[in-house]
């Protein structure tokens, strides 16, 4: 039981961040209908530079925070602007720029990283206490509690502001929203930067847990853009809760059974969960289908 | 068709070349086959312009020269970027045709290649039999994944299709690759080579071995596309329902079309692995390189097969030749992306800056005339 619990609250903290990036893939989805895999170079070097400063530095964690989500931000910001110059372009090349973008910044970001993958400190510090027989982390519980109010603000900032009123405008028809005079860019490039704040906060969030390993956040995105495709590419709830039982899944598998499975298996269970996901997503949502070359 | 003798222009230049060698240097037959091979050569020009052979004609020559000229290091990345062009022409067949992305290319190439390695160091019958039976186990492996990942497309397409090819990737790596039995516990399988020296030799046998099967499948791919099978796939791809309306079964052709990609991508692993002597590392198999893959075709502007083999030479080629310079490979293959996307993305304004530059210094006959 015990170790089922601890697995239950490594998947929801992993889950979490699935969840986290799933959100701003949607968010750059919606209003661009670009799938955005620069999502993860912003989260690498974001991650770099809060380990950078924190640690080589000295600065205090919190500040390292607030410097790498401002990053996040601008780049985000930034790739925004130019998926604007680069309307006319045919959606997958933009994918594929995105990810060009992706290797940039993972080339940064690895002048700045050690030749081994370093600890980055938690922004939570290092404390914890005992639960039902099961030691949770602070770091645990922060990620869950700080994705969980990232995404319940986002949500209401979308659904109850002016700002949100006028993205969903965009969302939905950007033609109509230009027409009534909604200056279309602004609110574009917005968008990016809040995705590119929500790609660095999941790339600090997701490397404090283990240690700095650039791959390991490409599958972050990987995962959080599984999790935005089981919903749909359009709901931003369906699509952090398939990051989050994308995170779930593999956490509990994994920690149940890993000394009992062999290499490797534990992974099974988040990969069955989105194939299952995505067959039946792709049958009754078949929208997405026009998304071809 | 015009003969050498009715073509004024050559017959103006066969009678100044007799003029020449009324000098001693040059026999009049000399001067003959001089003017018959300028004709020839011009002749093929023609023929390369009108019938838009330039790209394929220049990859071609570029793969010749490259056998010739090149030393043993940039062979070794010209025959690493020969096997990414047959990856990157097999992506090609499902993209250009049926309108789907796969992105698992990296994942099926590698359990491909991982395949062939372990079979062709292991086997005990013989280096020969363990060579032929790990090309066949290899290549079935490619296809029976590629083929499996196309039946994820008989129930989704688009961007859920790239996402179940992802599922496909994603299992390939966590979960293949994570088991010893496949990867030789990541020191890698060693695959028997052929041992050559001389200017002949082995890395230049390798490059030669590449080079034709490469083009080999470059000819398929071409041949496939204009055959009844491709004009199928393409109606299958663009509208299904009409192709299913005049009787395709759309299954078969769609499975058709990724058994061939696959076999193709499956042929790419095999030449890797057996050029550098060892299948890809996990590394280079992860879903930054599935996507780098998928990438080729796209960024080549999916309009031609050249310039697939163009985007694959620059990918693979520039960074393994660049290394020692220090650039980042990420880097490099991040810049490679984004330049062929902006030259892609602008032909049109490219052109007319080509041609504004060959303007320069050319006298303009309005001006000469007095009428501009």
């Amino acid at each position: 039981m015990a170790i089922f619990l601890s697995a239950l609250i490594i998947g929801l903290s992993v889950g979490t961040i699935y969840g986290l990036a799933a959100f701003g893939m949607v968010m750059s989805y919606r209003i661009s209908k670009v799938v955005n895999l620069g999502q993860a170079g912003i989260s690498a070097l974001c991650a770099t530079m809060y380990w950078w400063i924190a640690d080589q530095w000295g600065a205090p964690l919190l500040v390292s925070l607030a410097l790498a989500l401002i990053l996040g931000t601008l780049m985000g910001a930034a790739f925004g602007y130019a998926v604007l110059r680069m309307t006319s372009w045919p959606k997958p090349l933009l994918m594929i720029v995105s990810l060009a973008v992706t290797l940039v910044l993972f080339a940064v970001a690895d002048r700045f990283l050690p030749d081994f993958n370093p600890n980055a400190p938690s922004p939570f510090g290092d404390g914890g206490f005992n639960f039902l027989l099961t030691y949770v982390t602070s770091a645990q519980i922060g990620t869950f509690l700080v994705c969980i109010a990232v995404v319940v603000f986002t949500t209401w900032v979308v659904r109850k502001l002016r700002f949100g009123l006028f993205v969903r405008g965009v969302f939905d028809d950007p033609d109509g929203a230009s027409t009534l005079g909604i200056p279309l860019d602004g609110y574009v490039v917005s968008v990016w930067a809040i995705a590119g704040a929500m790609a660095a906060l999941a790339g600090v969030l997701a490397t404090n847990r283990t240690s700095l390993d650039i791959n390991l956040l490409m599958f972050v995105m990987v995962w959080g853009l599984a999790g935005a495709v089981l919903g749909g590419m359009e709901s931003f709830a369906l699509a952090f809760l398939g990051g989050l039982s994308l995170g779930t899944a593999q956490g509990v598998v994994g920690g149940t059974f890993g000394g009992v499975l062999p290499p490797g298996i534990e992974n099974l269970s988040a990969i069955v969960v989105m194939a299952a996901g995505v067959l039946y997503a792709g049958t009754k949502r078949r929208h997405l289908a026009t998304l071809q070359t | 068709m015009l003969r050498t003798e009715d073509n004024p222009a050559t017959s103006a230049q066969d009678a100044k070349a007799a003029g020449a060698s009324a000098d001693g240097r040059t026999g009049p037959r000399m001067t003959s086959a001089v003017g018959r091979t300028a004709d020839g050569a011009r002749r093929l020009y023609s023929e390369i312009k009108t019938r838009r052979l330039g790209l394929p004609a220049c990859v071609v020559l570029a793969a010749i020269v490259g056998f010739f000229a090149l030393p043993d290091d940039l062979l070794f990345a010209g025959t690493n970027s020969l096997a990414a062009a047959v990856i990157g022409v097999g992506l090609f067949l499902p993209i250009a045709t049926l309108r789907e992305m796969p992105l698992c290319a990296a994942g099926v190439m590698g359990l491909g290649a991982m395949n062939f390695g372990h079979i062709a160091s292991q086997f005990p019958g013989g280096a020969a039999w363990g060579i032929f039976l790990g090309i066949l186990a290899g290549l079935a492996t490619s296809i029976g994944l590629f083929v499996f990942t196309g039946l994820a497309s008989l129930v989704v397409t688009g961007l859920y299709f790239v996402v179940a090819s992802l599922v496909v990737q994603a299992a390939i790596e966590k979960v293949a690759f994570a088991i010893p039995g496949i990867t030789s516990g990541g020191v890698g399988w060693t695959v028997p080579q052929a041992d050559l020296s001389g200017w002949f030799d082995t890395q230049r046998f390798y490059y030669l071995t590449t080079a034709i099967v490469a083009a080999a499948f470059g000819l398929f791919a071409w041949w496939v596309l204009r055959s009844r099978l491709g004009r199928h796939a393409v109606l299958v791809g663009s509208v299904p329902e009409g192709a299913s309306a005049v009787g395709l079964r759309n299954w078969m052709v769609k499975l058709l079309i990724f058994g061939i990609s696959g076999l193709m991508i499956g042929v790419g692993g095999l030449l890797l692995a057996t050029s550098n002597g060892t299948p890809p590392t996990t590394q280079k198999l992860g879903i930054v390189w599935s996507v780098i893959y998928l990438a080729i075709p796209v960024a080549g502007g999916l309009r031609s097969l050249s310039s697939v083999w163009l985007v694959a030479a620059a990918f693979t080629a520039l960074p393994i030749y660049l290394e020692r310079l220090l650039v980042p490979p990420n880097a490099l293959s991040g810049g490679i992306l984004l330049a062929a996307a902006v030259i892609g993305q602008n032909r049109d304004r490219l052109g007319r800056w080509v041609t504004r530059l060959r303007s320069i210094g050319r006298t303009r006959p309005e001006l000469a005339t007095g009428d501009a």
